[in-house]
């Protein structure tokens, strides 16, 4: 049994290693939305909105993380407080970032949502509150990491090199799109997480997925340090 | 935010589990016909993309990704800068404006409905982004703006027929490594010739 786990571990392990390399790109700005940015000018709220949304379901490091999040969440009230904590750490970095122009290394973001994602998967296996003395609250854990990808979105935006025309609301839009998308990825993955729930299989190998989210989230984080020393960030 | 371990017992039933998947798959069938599709592409089956403002986003993608193309396949295309005539009275205004790379800047006249406006601009030599347009005062939040052109040069002129009353002119943006100075002359009817901040 034990070893059939580590099989499986394993072999998913592998796959997510080819898989990486080909989303890699998932994260970073598109040529197609940033040239439609750069020849566009002034208010476009849906545009904005979808944008946001866009990054939001197709950040893989992100949807990682609210697998962790959500793995031993089981009522709809709980997952408010997440997203509603989540939602305003990163709406404060995100706005304020963008408008005091707070630019932060994308890899160095990256790999800070990839220690979100282990830091989860720890949690999730009662590393915190078995092996060490020290349980971080997760709430202010939900915020601080709200707050770091706020500065992602931000450093993002600024890379869209907005115009003045309109960049309020343009922000505002793409703040909200973010929670749209956020919320889209998270019914997905809620309904996903149910089915295995009713399954015998959830209680056997929770340990295992958890694992695995522990690994891909340290793969994230050496691939984001590899990406910090090796490419220059544009 | 509780978390446990073991699965409480009222978990929702596969039958509101099937019933709630199949309204994703609906939804995400939806969204991905109504609003990816002509936000990434330049097709809008439902029209709810031009209504939303993004079949706009989908079709200058489809645009910017046929340019590449073309750019590769005709390699760099050296254009000559046309000789334009950039002296003599049929000038009323000149401005000189110099952008920094990936720098952009608006240079707009205000006009009246069907005026004529003459302009010509040549660049110090390299090529820049640029897109002709205009729009009305106080424009709608989501108003696409009126479009006279677009493209990439070292150099254009000719005629500008206001579409409407508004202001109407240049949209610049440098996208060379280097600096890259714009002059530009007008002459004609306008009221006024400015930059945009």
């Amino acid at each position: 049994m034990r070893s059939a786990t580590s099989m499986r571990t394993r072999a998913l392990l592998l796959l997510l290693a080819v898989a990486l390399p080909s989303v890699a790109y998932a994260h970073g700005v598109t040529a197609g939305d940033k040239g439609y940015i750069m020849e566009t000018f002034g208010t476009r709220i849906v545009p904005f909105m979808y944008l946001g949304a866009k990054h939001m379901v197709t950040g893989y490091d992100h949807l990682l993380f609210l697998v962790g999040v959500i793995f031993y969440l089981y009522r709809l009230k709980d997952i408010g407080v997440y997203v509603t904590l989540f939602a305003v750490g990163h709406s404060i970095t995100l706005i304020a970032g963008v408008l005091m122009g707070v630019q932060v290394n994308a890899f160095v973001i990256d790999a800070v949502i990839g220690a979100s994602v282990i830091y989860k998967a720890l949690d999730n296996l009662s590393v915190f509150s078995r092996w060490l003395r020290y349980e971080p609250n997760p709430r202010t854990a939900t915020v601080v990491f709200g707050l770091c990808h706020g500065l992602g979105l931000a450093t993002k935006m600024l890379d869209f090199e907005l115009g003045k025309a309109g960049l309020l609301e343009n922000l505002l839009a793409f703040n909200v799109g973010v929670e749209v998308g956020q919320f889209l990825a998270l019914c997905v993955i809620l309904i996903a997480m149910s089915f295995w729930r009713r399954s015998a299989s959830f209680v056997r190998y929770a340990t295992a997925a958890n694992v695995l989210l522990l690994m891909s989230g340290v793969a994230l984080v050496i691939y984001q340090v590899n990406g910090y020393f090796t490419a220059s960030p544009t | 935010m509780q978390q446990q371990d073991e699965p409480p017992d009222d978990l929702p039933s596969v039958r509101l589990l099937a019933w709630l998947s199949l309204c994703a798959l609906l939804l995400a069938a939806f969204i991905g016909v109504a609003v990816v599709l002509p936000a990434e592409t330049d097709r809008d089956p439902t029209g709810l993309g031009r209504v939303l403002g993004i079949a706009e986003m989908g079709r200058i993608k489809v645009a910017l990704a046929n340019e590449a193309v073309a750019e590769v396949k005709e390699g760099a295309r050296a254009k000559t800068s046309e000789a334009t005539q950039l002296t003599g009275s049929r000038w009323r205004d000149s401005m000189t404006i110099t952008l920094q790379p990936s720098q952009g800047i608006e240079v707009k006249m205000s006009m009246r409905t069907a005026e004529t406006a003459r302009y010509a601009w040549t660049t110090d030599g390299g090529e820049v982004y640029f897109n002709m347009h205009g729009e009305p005062p106080n424009p709608p939040k989501d108003y696409a703006a009126h479009r006279y052109g677009k493209g990439t040069s070292a150099a254009e002129s000719g005629e500008l027929v206001a579409a409407f009353d508004g202001v109407h002119g240049w949209f610049w943006r440098n996208r060379t490594e280097q600096p890259i100075t714009i002059t530009l002359r007008t002459g004609g009817e306008y009221l006024v010739l400015k930059e945009l901040k």
